[in-house]
């Protein structure tokens, strides 16, 4: 009886120190689902509002959940904030900003030595496997974040052509027009206007935060620098 | 025509305009919207549909569908349609295009 309840704790330990370690990729999961729980309800909500007025067809959730109309308010935000991480990851190699957190020093600028990065035989017992290797497979490793960040980018920017027209197209239809073929909507104001609201945003938000974190601290946020610190200090988080 | 959303909407035009010589059958077949506005302007249904003059196609030129609503080319007319839950129903027939504009149509909806 008492080696069973010593299993147990030592489950519910090891259960507890893994939330504990994966708390904040946890909760921004859940805070995904929320959210995107939220969007839907008021989603079919107002699209069945229009409907009704109309006095066309409603969707259930299901149909909504199925539609164009929602995947095209999904993809335009996913692929607005994929892009944003991607220039934010490549563009910081190269651009920095004196006294962010979030910038390297002038002096270390660039793609950094293979000493620096720790590869080729630099590599330590830790590095993943790629690290040790050569050529194509390193090269391929040492650009993979901002590659999937691309290719996440471009595909829900994709996502977001072919569902945004397919609704525009409902909504063409619904107004006695014409719909468009896929040239006449890669040109049309509706895809583009979709796309840059979104750019905008994600630009001022990143903009705002390098600044913001040269003059103002989160006390204990890895994306602050530590209170004490000064202004000038560049790349060092709290 | 593809799918079997475009066959049913493609058939539901052809079902309209096959009808219209028997407008309690094609008033069936309209949108409650469409239906409303035309027995606003012009009354009774079964008795106003025959005084358009709607074009009778008879041949599916071009069928585009998206979500519950579609557009049906037809040799002699344009038909607009919306899914329902008992079916495709008609929302605007007796239409032309017009250049950047909406399609006139001789019975349409809101």
């Amino acid at each position: 009886m008492k080696g069973e309840k010593e299993i147990e704790t030592n489950v519910e330990r090891r259960i507890g120190a893994w939330l504990r370690d994966h708390s904040l990729t946890l909760a921004f999961t859940g805070l995904l689902l929320a959210a995107l729980i939220g969007q839907a309800l008021t989603g079919v909500a107002g699209y069945n509002e229009q409907a009704r007025d109309a006095q066309l067809p409603t969707l259930t959730l299901l149909q909504y959940l199925t539609s164009s109309q929602f995947a095209v308010d999904v993809a335009e935000n996913w692929q607005s904030e994929y892009l944003q991480f991607l220039l934010y990851v490549l563009l910081t190699v190269w651009l920095i900003q004196i006294g962010s957190p979030e910038s390297k020093k002038p002096e270390q600028r660039g793609r950094k030595t293979f000493e620096e990065q720790k590869i080729g035989s630099y590599a330590t017992a830790g590095s993943p496997a790629p690290a040790r290797m050569r050529g194509w497979r390193l090269s391929l490793y040492s650009h993979s974040l901002g590659l999937v960040m691309g290719l996440v980018f471009l595909g829900s920017w994709s996502a977001q052509f072919v569902a945004g027209r397919s609704a525009y197209n409902a909504e063409q239809i619904q107004d006695f027009q014409a719909p468009l073929t896929w040239s006449q909507y890669l040109r049309a104001p509706d895809f583009w206007n979709r796309t840059f609201q979104n750019w905008q945003s994600e630009f001022l938000a990143v903009a705002t935060m390098v600044v913001f974190s040269i003059y103002l601290r989160e006390r204990g946020s890895p994306e602050s620098k530590p209170v004490g610190v000064s202004h000038e200090s560049t790349g060092v988080e709290g | 025509m593809g799918s079997a959303e475009n066959r049913n909407a493609s058939q539901a035009a052809l079902d309209f305009e096959g009808s219209l010589t028997k407008p309690v059958h094609a008033c069936a077949l309209l949108a409650p919207g469409t239906l409303a506005e035309l027995e606003q302007s012009f009354g009774r249904c079964d008795k106003a549909l025959p005084d358009q003059h709607l074009p009778v196609g008879t041949q599916v030129a071009d069928v585009d569908v998206y979500g519950k609503d579609a557009i049906v080319r037809l040799d002699k007319d344009v038909v607009f349609l919306a899914r329902f839950d008992d079916g495709w129903r008609v929302t605007a027939a007796g239409c032309t295009p017009r250049l950047d504009r909406p399609f006139t149509c001789t019975i349409k909806g809101p």
